[in-house]
């Protein structure tokens, strides 16, 4: 009974050896299983493909699959004690004495040699180290773990190192800037009651809100801000495009054809002072009965509108570092909610070549007040003026050059270049919106419009009148000046340019 | 107990050191031979010597007897030897009141340590007579058994150079041999010792070192020595590995050998493997102990087919080949 005493003493050395050895084994296969995932993820960022700013709680993902992966595999390959000392007899040359004895002790073989085997075997262990026994050797998983380390801390360094790793405080300062915009503007929206009482918050706001919230994750960098506004301006856009369709079916429809305007422009080009106006010219013409659908997909149009213009100019912030004033998305998310006048943006102000349709309309509405206060056909035809051109139009330009009906419209571009026929240029005076002049070339063939001459009349009439209402001297005093024209010698113009 | 039990497994190795000695003094080298020869007595088997004339396989028997205090018959297999020549025979006899009676007259059979000299010099009938001794330790001769005297051992001889005229001995009869062992070619330094121990004056007397007490006491220890799981596991693989139809075969197997070990070439792995630790002083069986009794107890067991044999394919070469296999 001794004997087995001893014997099961020295076996339980050997077995804790086992377990930590396994668990060394599992803590190695772990290492390993990250450090080729480490690897791989650091080689794909360094080739570009990945990216590396991405949150630290990622890691928690390779480490969790290395871990079960390693446990896994353990117990899979789990060698039972049994093995274990046959391993040990082998080595150490004992001839099978442990694996014997222990197959005996366990199994409860009955032997008249089990005393004297187990007492045998017992002695043959005490001789022993039990790092001879279960030696923890450098393996060739030892070597391949180290590579795999100073292969991470090289790529991880080479990847900190370079300037893009790391924010500076330069881009903080845009991130930070670009966060209060945002939320000063779903602050701003959230803040107007008339806005929560007409409509519901729409989901892009809420992903407006949700990406302000992203601004404050110290752990982003600028480009995955970018990527991130980038992405969400693209959805707006689409969006955008898709209800500005949905509006030009519902104005296509029965009930807008009274309009006293010739076509209805594409919603898809209108910013959102004109969608306002639009909105106004249809209460006018409606008598204040615009179909809910209608208003409320101007709505929609108006503030996806005003979304991608907050998101243009923040992107446009982070990438060149254009100013932005923080109270910006504030007036741009208040100007249309609160029904405010317009106010011309700073950075727009200070870019001329930049155009502004917001301007526009102003100095438009301001130039047309005078002359045009009467009421009526003349006010309509004016906000149709500013809704004809998506983004407003200088003064001086016909509303109706280029829409002759041409039975080439339906070519294509290619088929277009081969078209036989003159190319005339516009030989209009050039107005002081430089930026505008065009070169037109004519694709219809003379004679051969199948128009009605009244339908043209009727058309060119109501141009005719528009212009006279545009004009600065109003008509009562027209003859009047004539007169006085010709009382001092000048009887035609022809007579007018020679004296010139 | 525990330690009698002890004492009786230091005797063997003890009791093997001093014979070893002991023959020794008139056989040089050998050393392997004498340890399988060991081995072979207290496995209770019998041994198929080979080797050419003049190697001292006679000498090695007969001092063997003379050591270990058995009785010693010698057999010189011819082809006109009959069964009966071994076995021996009634023959009549006249008591004195003149009436005949027949008398069994035993043949040299009845000994314990017997020399088969030349065994495949007999014919196959003769050969045959050893069956039943060599495998039951009795015989039937006129309807009548006799038991043989234990322990019992067989030491056949053969020449594997001089076929002519010869009667190879059948399969069924080799497999009956525990082993079969080869006497090698002595070296340069045995060559000469053997000169001086056989063509000077030097003298030697063989003594007794125990008897066929000490030889069955011993044999009754060898069952009892425990064998682990996988030693008989590792056994059993390479057995089945010298058949060419296994799984274990290897492609020389396949290519060369007809057939393989039969069960009884287990049987006399695990039990010459329990004697050899046995000499050793140990209690069990050890991978060391198989591999070492492997060549003896499967080379006469695995028939080499008709590529092998023209080849001049070695068995030894095929129990090897399983070796280094598993």
């Amino acid at each position: 009974m001794s004997a087995e005493i001893s014997f099961i003493s020295q076996i339980a050395k050997i077995k804790r050896r086992v377990v930590i050895q396994a668990i060394h084994r599992i803590l190695l296969n772990a290492s390993l299983i990250f450090f080729s995932i480490s690897t791989f993820f650091l080689i794909l960022t360094k080739a570009g493909i990945a990216d590396h700013h991405m949150n630290r709680s990622w890691y928690f993902v390779p480490i969790g699959i290395s871990l079960s992966t390693a446990i896994f595999i353990g117990v899979v390959t789990k060698s039972n004690l049994l093995n274990v000392l046959i391993d040990i007899d082998r080595r150490l040359k004992l001839q099978d004495r442990l694996s014997t004895a222990y197959e005996y002790l366990k199994f409860k073989k009955k032997t008249e040699f089990a005393d004297l085997l187990m007492n045998d075997a017992a002695a043959k262990l005490s001789q022993l180290d039990n790092r001879q026994l279960v030696p923890a050797g450098f393996s060739f998983q030892h070597l391949l773990v180290i590579i795999l380390l100073v292969i991470n801390i090289f790529l991880y360094s080479s990847i900190f190192f370079t300037s893009d790793f790391k924010s500076t405080h330069q881009e903080l300062q845009k991130i930070e800037n670009a966060g209060k915009l945002l939320k000063n503007y779903t602050i701003s929206r959230i803040d107007n009651r008339a806005v929560r009482k007409s409509k519901p918050q729409s989901v892009y706001a809420a992903k407006l809100e949700q990406l302000s919230n992203k601004f404050n994750d110290s752990e982003r960098s600028l480009e995955q801000h970018v990527a991130a506004l980038d992405s969400f301006l693209k959805e707006v856009q689409g969006e955008h495009t898709r209800l500005a369709n949905e509006l030009a079916a519902k104005l296509d429809s029965a009930a807008i054809k009274e309009l006293p305007i010739q076509k209805i422009p594409d919603p898809a080009n209108l910013s959102s002072g004109q969608l306002e106006k639009l909105k106004r010219l249809l209460n006018r013409t409606l008598n204040n009965r615009v179909p809910d659908s209608i208003s409320q997909n101007i709505e929609f149009l108006q503030e996806l509108d005003r979304i991608e213009e907050l998101l243009s100019r923040i992107i446009d912030h982070l990438k060149d570092g254009r100013s932005l004033s923080a109270d910006s998305a504030e007036s741009t998310g208040n100007e249309w909610w609160a029904s405010q006048s317009t106010e011309t943006l700073e950075n727009s102000a200070d870019d001329p070549n930049r155009p502004n349709p917001e301007r526009q309309f102003s100095d438009h509405s301001r130039n047309a007040a005078g002359p045009a206060d009467q009421p009526g056909f003349g006010k309509l035809q004016q906000n149709y003026d500013d809704l004809q051109d998506g983004r407003g139009r200088p003064d001086g330009y016909s509303t109706s050059a280029g829409k002759a009906q041409s039975k080439e419209e339906n070519k294509s571009s290619y088929e277009l270049e081969k078209t036989p026929g003159v190319t005339l240029q516009d030989k209009m005076a050039s107005s002081q919106a430089k930026s505008y002049l065009i070169h037109i070339r004519a694709l219809t063939d003379t004679g051969e419009v199948r128009l009605k001459e009244e339908d043209i009349f009727q058309t060119y009439r109501k141009e005719v009148e528009s212009i006279l209402h545009k004009e600065d001297i109003p008509i009562n005093y027209r003859a009047y000046i004539k007169n006085y024209f010709i009382s001092i010698g000048i009887n035609t113009e022809e007579n007018a340019h020679e004296l010139k | 107990m525990l330690m009698n039990l002890n004492e009786e497994v230091e005797s063997i190795s003890e009791n093997f050191g001093r014979m070893v000695n002991e023959l020794a003094k008139i056989i040089v080298g050998q050393e392997i031979l004498i340890k399988h020869l060991f081995i072979c007595l207290l496995c209770g088997g019998h041994a198929l010597i080979e080797g050419v004339p003049g190697l001292g396989k006679t000498l090695i028997v007969r001092s063997l007897s003379k050591i270990l205090d058995l009785k010693y018959s010698r057999i010189q297999f011819t082809p006109d030897l009959m069964p009966a020549d071994i076995l021996g025979t009634n023959i009549v006899k006249e008591d004195g009141r003149g009436s005949r009676y027949f008398e069994f007259y035993k043949g040299p059979i009845f000994g314990q340590l017997i020399l088969a000299d030349e065994i495949n010099r007999a014919s196959p009938k003769t050969q045959s007579a050893l069956l039943e001794a060599m495998q039951e330790g009795k015989i039937t001769v006129f309807g009548s058994q006799y038991n043989l005297e234990p322990p019992f051992m067989v030491l056949a001889t053969q020449n594997p150079i001089e076929m002519e005229g010869t009667y190879p001995l059948p399969e069924a009869q080799i497999d009956r041999f525990f082993f079969k062992l080869k006497i090698n070619y002595p070296n340069q330094d045995e060559l000469r010792k053997i000169i001086e121990k056989t063509t000077e004056d030097y003298h030697y007397e063989l003594n007794r070192v125990f008897g066929a007490d000490s030889i069955l006491k011993m044999k009754s220890l060898v069952k009892k020595v425990p064998v682990a799981s996988h030693i008989k596991e590792f056994t059993t693989r390479l057995v089945l590995a010298s058949h060419p139809d296994n799984e274990h075969a290897t492609d020389r197997i396949k290519e060369y050998v007809l057939f393989g070990a039969s069960p009884r070439g287990v049987q006399s792995l695990i039990l010459a493997g329990k004697v050899s630790a046995l000499i050793d002083g140990r209690y069990n069986v050890s991978l060391e102990d198989i591999k070492e009794v492997a060549k003896p107890a499967l080379r006469h067991r695995m028939a080499l087919n008709i590529r092998g044999e023209t080849e001049g394919v070695d068995a030894d070469e095929m129990v090897d080949e399983i070796l280094n296999r598993e």
